[in-house]
């Protein structure tokens, strides 16, 4: 074998090891329905029978009964928020879970006054193992916080402009609001009860607003009554939404998408001919060279 | 070999470089979570007591409840075990400590407000009473003092490790405690200013009220005339103002005349009691408040009168979230039907009111969002005039509209036949009983009511001649009374029909033998033996050492043997139909080349060594090994011509 024969036959065999460590590799992106490890949402997606979305174009035209979960954590084009708004006005149901990404910016295109601070949420003492884990404790009587009295979020925020009305989530009375991020509590940081969960009408429809997304996670859905609080919200639903196009996508998942475009391609007309010729070329190459060297 | 080791090298160690720089397996790096199965913490003790001292705070401004309620939410920590029973004691404490200061604070504003409207014996008897609340007050806060210290000690406070955080919070949690004590100190006070009061309010004129109701029963709205008189020590007081009371509810006022005595009508209140009690009150005010106690009547009992009113309704036992539900029922009094205001209620939330008048039907809706499960209905006619107003109330399961149906269907089925279809229909988390379950299969389809544990069990029988293949079961369940809000699922089943699968299947098993049949007997003679004819017949099959072996160039003894094996691999291709091909050596052509007969085989196998030999070897071989080929193609020669016996 020649130098060049086996340098690009060791570079195939490691192209193709590479690409089948990418296709079988678990997805590892966070909040991902496919993902099963402990940051996707993949036992919830199961559970509830979830449809992911990598469009919100993807979602059924007649919205009602429906209930979409979108975790903002990309930005969200002019036509998307359209999109929601009229999910939510024909009678949809939108959960907005939502801590340090683009929720507000929903928020102000359907014209709600609640928002999410986008502070860290510590509660020192009435927690799961630690601050950053608070328990939510005061828990308004609704078909929602049904047959739960605490969930358990992770590393969340609060919400800002609620109405006591809307309110049916709070923290407790020793949570904070770490604006200086130095992990205790100043005079001037806002102290708990804090709004976490909300309900907003808009047209016929709800938004539902929840100040911490890791509460679907996969090691996070069976703690405490966040088990309740997914149960209360399928419930209500006769179809599940989960948008996975304002998710931040890793390399992993990246790479499997080309790959997944490449076997896409590969499947139509065209590319299966591109395949077959690109096979007939690689296998008449040696017997053209063996040729050559013949009649030489 | 060197060369290529290296370079492989080089691909590794590049790759190895490059690699970990593409973030391929990376996660994003703004993942706001930890995994809560990894996540450690410490207790965060100076927190606990800056959060005790923030609870002592609102006690020391009078809000006893927020703090109580402060002290309920600390019961959700979880402290280390070593300090969890010192932590529940001191909480205990501390319950106990606000509630006696919350009741002494309401027995000293009750007492204040006795003596503002001259009711000393009443005032007297709540100040006596407030004494030993003080008294518990005192005795709790030390006991809570205590309990603070040892649990500080517990929280390590006192060692020489203790970070200024925590010796900070201990002490503001005694400058709390410090502050609660000078509020009891206080509220000591003041009841002892009370005290002296009371004390002085003694000395003022005692005065007597007397009140008389005519006629002694009234229908409830009806007017009745109210008399008596009030006077003190000194004879009747003029000019007073007289209140009635029915229970705490005012039910109107007189002046006294010249003496003393007063005389006004007052309505009976639409209580739709029995019997219900009147007093009449003096309280002096102005300058009277100087110079006269107040008095009360004793008091007086009144036959109250009304119609009854008879109320009938039934109510579903399950109604669901989002859907309206029919009230159907009655009104009825002894009088004519009259319209009657009728309010719906959920537990504190309103539903519906209506007026109706003797049989009604009317549609209740159940807001989306309602809280499922076990709920109170209440339906209350209002009272109107002098009929009696009338509530029912009655517990109903509240369930959402999303259905669930968990079903058992074969995987596979016979047919023609039945299929039996098990499974239960579930509203939220519970059960539905009564629901219309619609089972489908290809043509075929039953219907069937949920039990009241929501489970069905039905058969369908199926129809069709499909021989075998994959349909689906579907199976609908609809809200009882709401056929439009229904729920569907499919189970797929592979179906076999053995009337019309079964002949097919024949057919083609007796296709299939007589093709393999055929077959069979067309290739058995050419695979099972070679005949002599065959051998016979060299013109037919070229010779493959012409074709294929390159020309050897070799005389003498060499070329004999070469020209040997030739003769031999000519025959042995003949027959076996195998042609040596250019690539081919000697030895893998003895291997591809089966020969029928091994009388045959032995001496070939012989004939290539020593055609390989020659071959090879740098040197004539001798005489006889050229004799000893030619010998051996004879032998060859006549065993493939002999006939198979």
């Amino acid at each position: 074998m020649s130098l060049r024969n086996y340098l690009l036959s060791v570079i195939a065999v490691l192209m193709v090891l590479l690409a089948l460590g990418i296709w079988f590799y678990p997805s590892n992106s966070d909040f991902r329905a496919e993902n099963p490890l402990w940051n996707g949402v993949q036992a919830m997606a199961t559970d509830y029978h979830i449809q992911p979305l990598d469009a919100l174009a993807g979602l059924p035209p007649s919205p009602y009964g429906v209930s979409l979960f979108v975790i903002p954590y990309l930005d969200f084009k002019t036509a998307e928020m359209e999109q929601l708004r009229r999910f939510v006005s024909q009678g949809g149901r939108l959960i907005l879970a939502d801590d340090y990404g683009y929720g507000n910016r929903v928020l102000e295109y359907l014209g709600l006054r609640a928002r999410f601070t986008g502070e860290v949420l510590l509660d020192p003492l009435v927690n799961y193992k630690n601050e950053r884990l608070p328990r939510i404790t005061r828990l308004q009587p609704d078909a929602l916080t049904a047959n739960t009295d605490n969930l358990v979020f992770n590393h969340a925020t609060c919400l800002a402009n609620v109405s006591g009305n809307e309110s049916l989530a709070l923290s407790s009375p020793f949570s904070f609001l770490d604006l200086n991020g130095n992990g205790s509590h100043e005079d001037n940081e806002p102290s708990g009860p804090l709004p976490v969960i909300s309900r907003h009408q808009l047209g016929d429809g709800q938004v539902i607003l929840i100040a911490d997304p890791s509460l679907f996670i996969n090691s996070m859905n069976a703690i405490e009554g966040n088990a309740a609080l997914m149960r209360n919200i399928a419930s209500g639903a006769d179809a599940l939404y989960i948008d996975q196009s304002h998710l931040e996508q890793s390399e992993l998942y990246r790479s499997r998408s080309w790959l997944q475009k490449a076997r896409h391609l590969a499947s139509t007309s065209a590319g299966s001919a591109g395949l077959v010729i690109i096979a007939l070329t690689a296998a008449l190459v040696p017997v053209w060279h063996q040729k050559k060297e013949k009649n030489e | 070999m060197m060369k290529r080791l290296l370079i492989t090298l080089s691909a590794f160690i590049l790759l190895g470089i490059i690699l970990p720089g593409l973030p391929i397996l990376a996660q994003p790096s703004k993942t706001p979570h930890e995994n809560p199965d990894r996540a450690t913490g410490s207790f965060d003790g100076a927190r606990l007591l800056l959060s005790y001292s923030q609870i002592t705070d609102q006690a020391n401004n009078s809000q006893y409840q927020s703090a109580r309620e402060t002290l309920n939410e600390l019961e959700k920590v979880d402290p280390p075990e070593d300090v969890r029973h010192i932590i529940d004691q001191y909480q205990a404490l501390n319950h106990d400590l606000y509630a006696t200061l919350d009741n002494l604070e309401s027995l000293l504003n009750e007492t204040t407000d006795r003596l503002s409207r001259n009711r000393v014996d009443e005032a007297g008897q709540i100040l006596d009473g407030s004494e030993g609340v003080i008294q518990d007050a005192e005795g709790l806060l030390k006991d809570t003092q205590a309990a603070a210290r040892g649990l500080s000690e517990k929280l390590g406070v006192f060692a020489a490790s203790a970070t200024d955080r925590l010796s900070q919070a201990y002490a503001r949690l005694r400058e709390s405690s410090a502050r609660l004590a000078d509020l009891i100190a206080r509220l000591k006070s003041i009841r002892q200013g009370l005290n002296e009061r009371y004390n002085w309010m003694t000395r003022l004129t005692p005065t007597a009220l007397t009140l008389r109701l005519t006629p002694e029963s009234a229908f409830v709205g009806d007017s009745i005339t109210a008399t008596g008189r009030l006077e003190c020590a000194g004879g009747a007081l003029a000019a007073k103002k007289i209140s009635f009371f029915t229970d705490n509810l005012s039910a109107g006022s007189a002046v006294t005349g010249s003496d003393g005595t007063y005389i006004t009508s007052i309505n009976m209140p639409y209580l739709f009691q029995n019997n219900i009690l009147f007093t009449a009150q003096y309280e002096p005010s102005g300058e009277d408040s100087g110079v006269f106690l107040a008095s009360q009547s004793p008091p007086v009992n009144m036959s109250a009168k009304c119609y009854p009113t008879r109320f009938d309704i039934t109510v579903p036992e399950t109604v669901f979230c989002g859907l309206p539900f029919t009230l159907s029922g009655e009104v009825s009094t002894d009088e004519n039907n009259v319209s009657r205001y009728v309010r719906v209620s959920l537990d504190n939330l309103e539903l519906a009111a209506a007026m109706v008048s003797g049989r009604f039907n009317f549609e209740v809706n159940i807001p989306q969002n309602t809280m499922p499960g076990r709920r109170n209905l209440k339906i209350a006619v209002a009272p109107m005039g002098r009929y009696t107003g009338a509530i029912k109330k009655q517990g109903v399961n509240l369930s959402v509209t999303t259905l669930r149906i968990e079903t058992q269907v074969p995987t596979t089925v016979f047919l023609p036949g039945t299929i039996k279809v098990e499974g239960k229909v579930i509203s939220g988390s519970s059960p539905l009983a009564n629901a219309l379950v619609i089972i489908k299969l290809m043509n075929s389809a039953t219907t069937v009511k949920t039990a009241s544990d929501g489970s069905f069990s039905s058969s369908i029988e199926s129809r069709g001649w499909s021989p075998i293949g994959f349909h689906h079961v579907e199976v609908t369940a609809a809200i009882p009374g709401k056929t439009t809000v229904t729920r569907t699922i499919e189970r797929r089943v592979l179906t076999i029909n053995l009337l019309s699968t079964v002949p097919g299947l024949a057919l083609i098993t007796w296709l299939a033998l007589v093709l393999y049949r055929k077959k069979r007997i067309q290739t058995a003679p050419e695979m099972v033996t070679v005949t002599p004819e065959a051998v016979k017949l060299p013109v037919e099959v070229p010779a493959a050492s012409q074709i294929s072996m390159p020309a050897l160039k070799y005389a003498g003894i060499k070329g004999r043997i070469l020209s040997a094996y030739r003769s031999g691999l000519a025959a042995v291709e003949k027959i076996s139909g195998v042609i040596m091909s250019p690539s081919a050596t000697l030895r893998e052509f003895l291997k591809t080349a089966r020969l029928p007969t091994p009388a045959a085989a032995a001496p070939f196998a012989e004939l290539t060594g020593i055609a390989e030999s020659t071959l090879y070897s740098a040197g004539d071989p001798p005489d006889i090994t050229a004799a000893r080929a030619e010998a051996l193609v004879n032998i060859i020669n006549e065993e493939l011509q002999r006939e198979p016996s």
